[in-house]
């Protein structure tokens, strides 16, 4: 396990670094001067773009203008948004709280009613529950995220006015209205991966029940409740930690649909607008961010499910 | 009996008294903070060489011009300027400054302020877009401290109309020196000051020394402050208004069916005011076949502009041609009398038959800034198909759709564009054969003759006739689709009182606002 | 062989099991209730879509500017939107659209993300580090961003959506099959078979081919389902095919400025999707079920 551990730690900024690569590389993917985008269109004074293109040596061969451009990043020097002027560091630092709470608030609810769903349905004996809870759980997996969002909008916001519309306090400055605001982005979110985890939970479940241990627990006379406890749920739930973990990935990247239909000013919505305002330093910075956070929370994953089961080998 | 007469007279008329103690009895509160929400980030300050609407929006309250438009009869009243005389032959305009009128340091505006303003606009290491506006003077002269003259070379008629309007906003004298980044810091004699700038949002306090008061000779302003906020998403910008952290939203976050929505929410007033601004199909008239005028004929036959204004403005637009409806003065023809505005398929499609052999394939390109242009590309397309015109929507992103409209490199376009009260403020700049903003490449001898005219001549009875010439022969012409004409519409908090939205969406009508608290 | 990085996948021996060289069985016969609903389903939305230019009763992008924003009912089965063009219409144009980049792009990733599988799984050595490695990198970004961003480069459209969606799903395909390739490139059967002179395409078809296509089938479904969320994604933010003509996700986007005013070009559009993923779905859990239970399917 530790030369796991190693190797996984040891292959890190390698794969941060060819990100960074593909990221760069884009750039360059995209039709037109180079100079002239990381300027911004409205922006034609000769004067700028020459300086531009000596500050990021776009007159050097590629390899280099990468070293140039890596060497900024590491720096901090995250470069200055074309749209509004601002430095693009503070952008992201009032961008990046939003979508991290929003990850984490749906992370929760996930898991929160995913896992009683899953054990409920694992336990479940009744043949027409159980499909029931089958049909539930595909339907969940089912429903495009962005039309949950609306719908749950024009029910809870529009018609029957629990909730503000689209006025996100920031968790500092009013924390309980903060949640409640984020209460119906975080569930929709949290509905396909509720779904997902229940699944698993059940089938899990479902195939540890049958095990001859947990016969022979209920042989040795334990209440059903106690069975479930003790022996089932551990078991059953190893390979949900993983899905979470797969979740808590996935939702860093899923967040853009959901703060696009709530209008929340999260990293996925400042990163939307940056692609439709043609502003590609902050672009850069965003899908830069956003895929290290999400390189890192798998690696951390993956390690967290080494050590719950080291009997597992990788092929 | 002639005692039940007289109580029930005063009953009626203490009734009458009580009804209308409920608003007009209401006196204006000063202080308090107003909050506009605005769509746009404000770039630039500086009255000279801003051109963003946002810009504008702030500017109208920091800076004044020698006249204004009186928000509701869009007529020329004095402003800084108490008076004028014009002479004869329309070269010399002599105006008389107002005494009082002070900048935001405390000094008074005078002559040599004027004669500056001017000179620097037309300065070119200003790089001013109004500069153009102000092309036919020839000298400013400062007679007086509070008198200057102004000569054109030529006779220019519109040319009070252009001194309204924050683009013509007067400055002190060397304001360059004593105003160190004139983008980001003001000095000017309206009835607020900038306090704090940012790009999101700016705040302006009350101006303590305004010159100009109210019917009861209270001095203006009555809010201490005015907040402007930068809300980028139209969404949640209503979304603040309904909240309470927003007074006000002028035009761009407000339309049709969000002022439907609005209207019905208690707390909230929605104003309406018919636009200057039109919305309209850009051709190109040097492409084929769009060169041929039958073709430019029959697409604007095929287009059913009535069924337009129902659809994507649910029915709050005129249909008008080059005049807006709003300007009585200026007789405006009526859809019905201009050629080629009454929707006539069989005729378009003989029309496509003859020119083209019955097929024209075109791209249209909408504006991505205004929702309502992808909407009318789209119903514009069915409209016009059945007369033979298969036309395909390219969407752009802003950037590139500027590029574009600037080198001309379009078959279409739809887009909206500015109005104003002057019809050869409103027209020439597009259709003259050397305007600025012609990127339709239109030329025709006749209707050059006809805007040169309407805009040297001075007799208003006959510029009146010129125009209404004018108007027949844009309409016989085509260089580009006049639309419509949409109302604007502002909403409000109830607790602002005495603002009026005017069709040119100023926010100088603040100045006689107050929240009641 | 450890891999960089997982992004989306708990490992394939799960179980520990041993791949099976026989063949898979002849079709099966639909004993799982799933699978056949699912079927049921699909078989009804596509042949709706087929046949959508012949059943609608009119044409998606034809207006009736008197009758907005109508609710469903009479004259228009489901309703009106904006313009006055009928839901029902455009919703089976929608999916005629959908359908049609969904299985392009899957198709592709199958195609590609199969090959490039195979050939890493049998080839082995660097060739099989290169590859595995570059899709390593892509499964690195998470997914909608990395369509997002082929989006940007190449410009919003139908033929990039199906591109950017195919080049995301290349990865997925390509891990699936390599795992039961590997496996059978170690069996002593192989080894016997190649000393006997048997050429690698007799091989790779024979053997490795059987045992990759059940995995590889169940993938299919699964992604389909989510190629069709992801499409509809793409449209809802504006990325995917362009107006006038109609995609079910930026149906949705296009009727939500309006929803106090008509909840239905919504709503409509959104159980549209869901009804058509939700055959997929079903299909594909049936046909796990019924194939090979013990598979880990690929959810992302």
């Amino acid at each position: 396990m530790q030369r796991y551990l190693a190797q996984r730690l040891w292959q890190l900024p390698l794969v941060l670094l060819s990100v960074s690569a593909v990221v760069f590389s884009v750039m360059h993917l995209i039709p037109g001067d180079p100079a002239q985008l990381l300027l911004g269109f409205e922006n034609t004074d000769p004067v700028q773009l020459a300086r531009v293109r000596r500050e990021f040596g776009l007159d050097r061969p590629i390899p280099v203008q990468y070293a140039i451009w890596l060497g900024r990043i590491l720096r901090g020097e995250l470069g200055t948004s074309v749209r509004t002027g601002r430095p693009i560091a503070q952008v992201i630092a009032e961008a990046l709280p939003f979508t991290l709470e929003l990850a984490l608030y749906a992370l929760v609810l996930a898991v929160a009613i995913g896992i009683p769903l899953g054990v409920w349905a694992g336990t479940e004996r009744s043949r027409s529950v159980d499909m029931a809870s089958q049909a539930f759980v595909l339907l969940g997996l089912s429903l495009p995220s962005f039309w949950v969002g609306t719908v749950l909008i024009l029910v809870f916001s529009v018609r029957l006015r629990w909730f503000p519309i689209l006025s996100y306090p920031r968790l500092v400055d009013d924390p309980l209205q903060n949640l409640w605001s984020l209460l119906l982005p975080a569930l929709t979110l949290a509905v396909p991966n509720a779904a997902a985890i229940a699944r698993m939970v059940r089938a899990s479940m479902r195939a540890v029940r049958s095990e001859e241990y947990i016969r022979v627990a209920y042989a040795k006379g334990l209440t059903s409740q106690a069975v479930v406890r003790r022996h089932m749920l551990r078991n059953a739930l190893v390979p949900v930690v993983t899905l979470i973990g797969i979740v808590a990935g996935y939702l860093l990247g899923g967040s853009v649909v959901v703060e696009q239909v709530f209008a929340i000013p999260g990293l996925g919505r400042t990163g939307l607008q940056a692609i439709v305002q043609r502003d590609y330093p902050l672009l850069q910075a965003v899908v830069l961010l956003v895929t290290t956070l999400f390189v890192l929370t798998n690696l951390a994953v993956d390690l967290v499910y080494v050590l719950l089961d080291p009997r597992i080998r990788y092929a | 009996m002639r005692i039940h007469v007289v109580t029930v007279l005063l009953a009626g008329v203490l009734a009458l008294l009580a009804s209308t103690g409920g608003t007009q009895g209401v006196r204006p509160q000063p202080g308090g903070v107003i909050r506009v929400g605005i769509t746009q980030e404000i770039l630039n300050l500086d009255p000279h060489v801003a051109t963003a609407f946002s810009s504008f929006q702030v500017l109208d309250l920091v800076y004044e011009s020698l006249l204004r438009l009186n928000p509701q009869t869009l007529r020329l009243e004095p402003n800084l300027a108490e008076s004028w005389t014009v002479s004869p032959d329309g070269l010399t305009y002599t105006f008389r400054l107002r005494r009082g009128a002070t900048f935001h340091d405390g000094s008074q505006v005078d002559a040599t302020d004027v004669k500056y303003t001017i000179d620097r606009i037309l300065d070119p290491a200003t790089k001013s877009p109004q500069a153009s506006f102000l092309e036919p003077v020839r000298e400013v002269t400062a007679v007086d401290p509070f008198t200057v003259r102004i000569t054109l070379k030529r006779p220019y008629a519109p040319f009070l109309s252009i001194l309204t309007g924050p683009g013509r906003g007067i400055v002190p004298v060397n304001f360059e020196e004593k105003v160190r980044d004139p983008r980001i810091q003001t000095l000017g004699s309206g009835p607020y000051r900038l306090e704090r700038f940012s790009t999101s949002a700016v705040r302006l306090v009350r101006h303590d020394r305004y010159w100009r008061r109210d019917g009861g000779g209270v001095r203006l302003p009555y809010a201490d402050a005015v907040e402007f906020r930068v809300i980028p998403d139209p969404a949640t910008l209503r979304a603040a208004l309904r909240a309470g952290e927003v007074d006000l939203i002028v035009g761009f976050g407000v339309d049709v069916s969000a002022a439907q929505a609005l209207s019905t929410v208690s707390g909230i007033r929605v104003q309406s005011a018919p636009d200057l601004a039109y919305s309209l199909v850009g051709i190109q008239n040097e492409r084929a076949p769009l060169n041929d005028l039958r073709v430019r004929q029959a697409l604007s036959l095929a287009v059913d502009r009535a069924a337009i204004a129902r659809v994507v403005y649910s029915g709050r637009a005129a249909v008008a041609g080059p005049i807006p409806p709003t300007l009585e003065e200026w007789q405006p023809l009526p859809p019905a009398r201009l050629p080629n505005y009454t929707p006539n398929l069989a005729r378009a499609r003989q029309l496509v038959q003859q020119a083209a052999q019955g097929r024209v394939a075109l791209r249209v390109m909408p504006i991505p800034t205004v929702p309502e242009a992808l909407q009318i590309a789209q119903v514009l397309r069915e409209q016009v198909a059945p007369a033979g015109f298969a036309v395909e929507i390219e969407q752009v992103d802003f950037a590139t759709f500027l590029a574009r409209w600037r080198s001309s490199q379009f078959d279409l376009f739809v887009s909206l564009n500015g109005g104003s009260i002057d019809p050869d403020l409103h027209l020439y700049r597009h259709i003259h054969s050397t305007g600025s903003t012609n990127v339709f490449k239109f030329r025709d001898a006749t209707v050059d003759a006809l805007l040169d005219q309407g805009r040297s001549t001075l007799d208003v009875a006959r510029r009146v006739r010129i125009y209404r010439d004018l108007q027949v022969q844009i309409a016989e012409k085509v260089p580009f689709l006049f639309l419509n004409y949409a109302d604007v519409f502002a909403a409000s908090r109830t607790q602002l009182r005495g603002f009026v939205l005017s069709s040119t969406r100023s926010m100088a009508p603040l100045a006689e606002s107050w929240l009641v608290r | 062989m450890s891999s960089w990085i997982r992004a989306s996948g708990t490992p394939n021996t799960l179980a520990g099991g041993q791949p099976s060289t026989r063949l898979r069985p002849a079709w099966p016969t639909w004993r799982s209730p799933k699978a056949t609903a699912g079927a049921a389903i699909l078989v009804a939305v596509v042949l709706l879509a087929l046949l959508s230019d012949w059943i609608a009763p009119f044409a998606p992008t034809q207006m009736h500017p008197a009758d907005r924003f109508a609710p469903p009912g009479g004259r228009y089965l489901l309703g009106t939107d904006f313009f006055g063009r009928d839901l029902w219409s455009r919703i089976l144009a929608g999916y005629r659209t959908s359908l049609a980049i969904a299985s392009l792009a899957v198709g592709f990733a199958l195609t590609v993300g199969g090959t490039l599988g195979v050939a890493a799984g049998y080839a082995g050595g660097r060739v099989d580090t290169l590859i595995m490695r570059s899709m390593d990198v892509l499964f690195a970004f998470p997914v909608l961003l990395l369509a997002i961003t082929i989006v940007v480069i190449l410009g919003a459209g139908t033929a990039t959506t199906v591109l950017a969606i195919g080049i995301v799903y290349v990865p997925i395909f390509a891990r699936i099959a390599r795992g039961p390739t590997l496996v059978v490139r170690e069996q002593a059967y192989v080894e016997a078979a190649r000393s006997l002179g048997a050429t690698t395409a007799w091989i790779l078809r024979r053997h490795v081919v059987p045992n990759v296509s059940t995995p590889l089938l169940v993938q299919t479904s699964v992604n389909l389902a989510t190629a069709i969320l992801f499409e509809s994604a793409l449209s809802f933010l504006g990325l995917g095919a362009q107006p006038p003509y109609p995609s079910l996700g930026q149906m949705v986007s296009e009727g939500r400025p309006y929803l106090e005013l008509s909840p239905w070009p919504t709503v409509a559009p959104g159980l549209a999707i869901a009804v058509v993923v939700l055959g997929f779905n079903l299909l594909g859990d049936g046909l796990q079920e019924l194939l090979d239970p013990r598979l880990r399917v690929e959810r992302f």
